[in-house]
């Protein structure tokens, strides 16, 4: 069967150079890699700028990174094993735990999942509900992804104190409606788990008042600092071609020049209500990730606020029985998460339990191409390339 | 999106249903015979004008049921009940055209909508083959590849779509069977969308299958040293894996 494969030209992934092969040292000056220049570096599985227990092996010659091979695994908990011991709802709380910067979007796609495989009917203050609570998870996530940005780059933790500063407000507000404020297992097949206080309302559109000045305060510390602007601009280029290859989605595509964004491509709950963009940059490098993040924030914003307006009063859950019971059949649902596309493919015997559990979690995904971007690279390059792609272990290894 | 009238239903249909649905069509019910339209209080003005269309997303002319997508359709069908009754679900559009080409191109395959995806099985062989023509008919972005062991046999699900989503806004899901061999081989599909290489490692380090001309099959996420291929539905958990590992570093 080997035979039948096709190679196809520029398809087969190289594999890093080897020895004898001409490199790039630096920009402008070629060298040959030689044996007693190279150095491996193991970098992780315990270090700051890797965002968790991610670990890269990397060949080094002086600074310039030669290969990188990434390992994962280190914060595996079997999720997809355990999802097929335990019923529906209980699964929602294996949700939580995999993209933990935003929760919420990840039970969100496993409602739905569900949802298309039952046909159950989400009631419409529900779906407002979902809108909110998973647009603040976004922006939660954004906020993080932007300050440990500016720490990767070397911002020495002020940008990152003022992200985490939104962050708290947002996290107590999104504690008003789910009761925690982390791993809420808020949306759950057929609506959300509780209907939000009164208190909420104004307290959010409080936040949406002084928000959009807060991300100016960060851009007026980042985007126009000529030291992040040489760190960032230029570096990690991922052309659309590569990105498209990859498979890459969210942020780190749309930086690329791919105009894709799940509520758009297959509009799912109500966002074909509101008024929003996407927003789209075309260099695709670490410095137009991140302006994709502070715009997608904007972005998030807008759709808040009119959802804001438009929530009206109803059931936040449809009817269901205690245990449900999904007739037997598959299905696939796709959002639209912080880091890119979460899916969830679940398959029903018509028992308590799905038969398969399975998940596409984003950042597993976009990883693949990191090791090919950060080729070429400095070593302390790729770390800002890593920071700019944004992962979470928990989601990447499950 | 139920595919039936909810005011014209027969009872012998509304009794088949789901329960959660049965109470739908009471409440639609209602609704009509309270007469007028009478949707929730204070709904949104966006939303009286449009009626109960199918999602906007849903490719206007090329394939109205293409995307029947649920979510987005369902609360318009609740909370504007007494409205002329949500549309009918339209014919069935015709086979796209790329699965007519994989027909084709394919003997042995067969094709169906699932949840208004195109959903194509190709015999293993030629699964290779299916996802190069897929990829020339536009199908540029492979979403994911799960892995099924469906007791009898082993089955790959690949869940593809275009990243040009105005040209091509359908989704194909390609699936094929594979034999409950200890290691079946099947062709993979990294030449094709270099995105496969990490969910086919991960494939194959949880169900044991093996990609041919895989750049690197290895294991992703488990230790080196574990033994077995924990998706598999006879796989039984070791606990020991774990306690006498950690003996063993202890009385170092």
């Amino acid at each position: 069967m080997a035979d039948t494969l096709v190679n196809i030209p520029g398809l087969t992934p190289p594999l890093g150079p080897e020895l004898g092969d001409t490199i790039f040292e630096a920009p402008g000056e070629i060298g040959i890699l030689d044996e007693e220049n190279l150095i491996t570096l193991n970098l992780g599985p315990q270090h700051p700028s890797t965002h968790g227990v991610f670990r890269m092996i990397m060949q080094l010659q002086g600074e310039t990174v030669i290969s990188a091979v990434p390992v994962m695994g280190y914060l595996h908990r079997s999720s997809e094993k355990l999802g097929e011991a335990r019923t529906y709802v209980q699964g929602t709380v294996l949700t939580d735990r995999m993209d933990y910067l935003s929760p919420i979007t990840t039970n969100w796609a496993y409602a739905m999942a569900i949802e298309r495989l039952t046909g159950l009917v989400v009631p419409d203050r529900a779906e407002f509900l979902r809108v909110i609570t998973g647009e603040l998870s976004r922006i939660q996530s954004h906020l993080v992804a932007v300050g440990t940005f500016g720490m990767d780059v070397g911002t020495y933790g002020t940008p990152l104190l003022y992200a985490l500063r939104e962050r708290e407000a947002v996290l107590d507000l999104l504690a008003l409606p789910t009761g925690v404020r982390m791993n809420p297992s808020y949306i759950r097949y057929g609506g959300v788990a509780r209907d939000a206080p009164p208190e909420f309302f104004p307290q959010l559109e409080r936040f949406l008042r002084t928000f959009p000045s807060k991300i100016d305060e960060y851009e007026s510390i980042l985007t126009g600092n000529e030291v992040f602007q040489n760190r960032t601009i230029g570096v990690g280029m991922i052309p659309p071609e590569v990105a498209k290859l990859y498979s890459v989605t969210g942020p780190i595509a749309r930086a690329s020049g791919i105009d894709y964004d799940v509520r758009r491509a297959e509009p799912y709950s109500i966002y074909d209500r509101f008024e929003w963009d996407v927003p789209v940059r075309y260099n695709g490098d670490c410095f137009d990730r991140y302006m994709i993040r502070i715009l997608e924030m904007r972005q998030s914003t807008r759709i808040l606020q009119q959802a804001l307006d438009l929530i009206t009063e109803g059931d936040i859950r449809a009817k269901m029985p205690k245990v449900l019971k999904p007739p037997k059949g598959e299905a696939y649902a796709r959002i639209e998460g912080p880091k890119g596309e979460i899916g969830f493919y679940l398959i029903s015997d018509g028992t308590a339990n799905p038969y398969r559990y399975n998940c596409r979690p984003p950042s597993f995904v976009n990883l693949t191409c990191l090791s090919q971007i950060a080729v070429g690279h400095k070593l302390a390059d790729a770390v800002v390339i890593l920071g700019s792609f944004d992962i979470v272990m928990g989601e990447v290894d499950r | 999106m139920p595919d039936y009238d909810p005011l014209t239903i027969s009872d012998e249909a509304l009794k088949a249903l789901p329960p959660a649905e049965r109470g739908a069509v009471y409440k639609a019910r209602a609704a009509a015979k309270a007469g007028g339209a009478a949707p929730a209080p204070g709904a949104p003005a966006a939303r009286g004008g449009a009626a109960p269309v199918p999602p906007p997303a849903a490719p206007a002319a090329a394939t109205p049921t293409a995307a029947p997508a649920p979510a987005p359709a369902a609360p318009a069908a609740v909370a504007a009940p007494a409205k002329p009754a949500p549309p009918k679900e339209p014919e069935k559009p015709a086979q796209p055209p790329f699965v007519q080409t994989v027909l084709e191109l394919i003997p042995g395959s067969t094709w169906q909508w699932r949840h208004g995806y195109a959903e194509m099985k190709v015999p293993r062989e030629a699964l290779l083959e299916a996802a190069q023509t897929l990829r020339d008919q536009g199908f540029d972005y492979l979403s994911f590849i799960t892995e099924v062991d469906w007791r009898d046999h082993y089955e790959l699900i690949y869940h593809l779509y275009s990243y040009n989503y105005q040209a091509q806004p359908l989704g194909a899901i390609l699936r094929c069977d594979l034999p409950r061999d200890n290691m079946p081989e099947v062709a993979s599909v990294t030449a094709v969308w270099p995105g496969a290489e990490f969910m086919e490692r991960e494939a194959f380090e949880m169900l044991g299958i093996r990609f041919l001309g895989h750049p690197d099959l290895r294991r992703i996420l488990l230790p080196d040293d574990f033994v077995g291929f924990p998706m598999r539905r006879d796989f039984v958990t070791d606990f020991d894996y774990i306690t006498v590992k950690q003996l063993v570093h202890e009385s170092d």
